[in-house]
């Protein structure tokens, strides 16, 4: 835990709002890639293992087209890939700090299952050739641990939006058994598998150029088994949606996070429709289109999840900030030489009345004691009045604590200058 | 025809689930949304910028079974002189005048079949965002413990705290 605070830089509100921004982008990079990655790997291995089973040219010609796409290219997978998955959990550790530290490790063990599955993915695409059934079980085990890793991370993230079970999260098992976490996840492999059906239409028939050398009969059914299987998963993603929102606290909602929901909702029924008109006419004229729309919707997905954190984090993030413009007014330099501000008694003496007076008169008590009462101890050592205004604590146990002002000590010392030269010459 | 009905389909399933959204949001902001209260007074401001200690408003936390709601009389020790321009106190100093309770309404609420001591809670070390979150800096107060059951008897048994039924169901 004290490694997470130690990794954690000095958060102001700018620096927390753009490292936020940085993590949704990340998010919409990384999502839709690792969705692909997924199913492309999965359905390759399906009809890898059916070619097996039964030789059939047109199965073992997708199984490899499959693997072939895009996704698998060594310079995306760590760019789409790895590159964000690091970024997404430094970002974490910086929004939370130490404020969901056991949560935040499991976070960071995801990322060693997520690691070997995109190695053990690779290896089955660099073996595809041999067709051996090791190479199939590689797959399968990269399958296997993508799946086991985004369920932890997913959970993690998930643990998030429910600042009260942090505390309890003690053990993987309190970190999995999590209705949130499982609608989240099943939410994310409904997806994963939608566009990678769209995935297939996209990048097998608009991307890659060798599609004009298949065969009509590949052709055929490559597209409509992307459209159907990208059309069956998009009309799933709904109910999982609902059950996360269902399952999430009390403390997640918001009137705009139902409104980010109702447009997810929306840009899926339009996704439905492309699909269905695409299946209906048996041509690819939307296929840009449609990717495009996928994208959009993971989008509103991202924000939705990030409004949700927000709503939960509300007072974390007060606290955070509060914490780093503390530390940050320790770095910024004072304004000229201490001492300099002693003088200043027009400063001094606007600051008394916008600051000072709302609690303190020099003849009466209001909140704070009359300050005929009390400045006579500061007369002769103006510097102890600085210090006390700087650091203020409880000195009368029948009167409130005077708060932290939070004066630079320029503007202290021009407030402490005006009120012993007022005493001096009026209440002495 | 039979292209318009898929459609259709498509369309009514999807408006299912809007539907669905739209009354869980109902829901929510009728039963479990924070309450707007009669005045707008934030903890964070209080706590945080004046410095005052949470007993120096709810005197009994620690040692009643319930932590006080303070009377009008503590506001208006400092709010007869301070910010007395601001509408917030103007509303404070009309109920006030007017010598009459602020209805504040009950966020942290636990139905009357649970016997709940707060001062047990508070001698036994806990800190007040154990149960209410981190009210320090809440601005409005809202409910972030589900205070149902379940999360009751895990914080007992995290805690080595009894958890027979008879210790909270008299």
């Amino acid at each position: 835990m004290e490694l997470i605070e130690q990794f954690a830089l000095v958060n102001t509100p700018v620096f927390l709002k753009t490292v936020k921004m940085l993590l949704a982008v990340m998010y919409i990079i990384h999502l839709p890639y690792i969705g692909m990655l997924l199913g492309n790997t999965l359905f390759s291995l399906i009809f890898n293992a059916m070619d097996k089973q039964q030789p059939n040219g047109l199965h073992a010609t997708f199984s490899r087209r499959l693997i072939d796409s895009v996704a698998f290219r060594k310079s995306i997978s760590l760019v789409f890939g790895v590159l964000p998955l690091m970024v997404i959990t430094l970002i974490y550790i910086q929004i939370l700090q130490s404020g969901g530290a056991s949560t935040t490790l499991f976070l960071i063990y995801s990322l060693v299952p997520i690691v070997l599955g995109l190695i053990a993915v690779n290896v089955y695409r660099i073996t595809f050739s041999q067709r051996s059934y090791l190479s199939i079980l590689i797959g399968a085990a990269g399958i296997g641990l993508l799946l086991v890793g985004y369920f932890v991370l997913i959970a993690s993230v998930a643990r998030f939006h429910e600042p009260d079970r942090w505390k309890f999260v003690t053990s993987l098992t309190s970190l999995l058994v999590s209705y949130n976490a499982i609608g989240n996840y099943l939410t994310f492999l409904m997806a994963s598998l939608a566009i990678s059906g769209a995935g297939i239409v996209f990048f097998i028939f608009k991307w890659q150029n060798d599609s004009e050398n298949d065969t009509p009969e590949f052709q055929r059914y490559a597209r409509q088994f992307g459209v159907i299987i990208s059309l069956i998963f998009t009309l799933l993603i709904p109910i999982f949606l609902i059950f996360s929102f269902i399952t999430l606290p009390d403390v997640a909602w918001s009137n705009s996070m139902m409104f980010s929901g109702i447009l997810v909702i929306i840009v899926l029924a339009i996704i439905s429709l492309v699909l269905t008109a695409m299946l209906q006419r048996n041509d690819l004229k939307y296929g840009i289109s449609l990717f495009v729309l996928f994208i959009i919707a993971y989008s509103l997905l991202v924000i939705t999840n990030a409004i949700t954190r927000e709503n939960s984090l509300v007072e974390l993030s007060k606290t955070i900030n509060l914490k780093g413009e503390a530390m940050l007014a320790e770095l910024i330099p004072e304004r000229g030489e201490v001492g300099s501000g002693l003088t200043d008694y027009a400063r001094g003496e606007d600051i008394y009345k916008r600051i000072c007076s709302t609690c303190h008169r020099f003849d009466k008590q209001i909140v704070g004691p009359a300050y005929n009462t009390v400045l006579g101890k500061y007369e002769n050592d103006i510097n102890k009045l600085v210090a006390f205004v700087s650091k203020p604590t409880k000195v009368n146990p029948d009167l409130p604590p005077m708060p932290n002002l939070g004066l630079k000590i320029n503007d202290v010392e021009a407030a402490a200058g005006y009120l012993i030269k007022t005493y001096q010459e009026e209440y002495k | 025809m039979n292209k318009i009905i898929p459609r259709l389909l498509i369309a009514g399933y999807f408006s299912i689930f809007i539907i669905i959204i739209v009354g869980l949001g109902w829901a929510w902001h009728t039963y479990r949304e924070a309450p707007d209260q009669p005045i707008a007074y934030s903890h964070n401001k209080h706590i945080n910028f004046v410095g005052l200690e949470c007993t120096h408003c709810h005197a009994y936390a620690d040692r009643a079974l319930m932590p006080g709601i303070p009377p009008l009389q503590t506001c208006m020790e400092c709010h007869e002189n301070v910010a007395t321009d601001r509408p917030e106190i103007i509303k404070l100093t009309a109920y006030w005048n007017k010598k009459e309770p602020v209805p504040w309404i009950n966020v942290n609420y636990l139905p009357p079949h649970v016997y709940f001591t707060h001062k047990r809670h508070v001698k036994r070390g806990f800190e007040c965002a154990e149960c209410h979150g981190d009210i320090a800096h809440m601005d409005k107060v809202r409910q972030v413990k589900s205070f149902r059951m379940g999360w009751c008897v895990t914080c007992h048994r995290a805690n080595n705290g009894p958890t027979d039924c008879w210790t909270c169901h008299k």
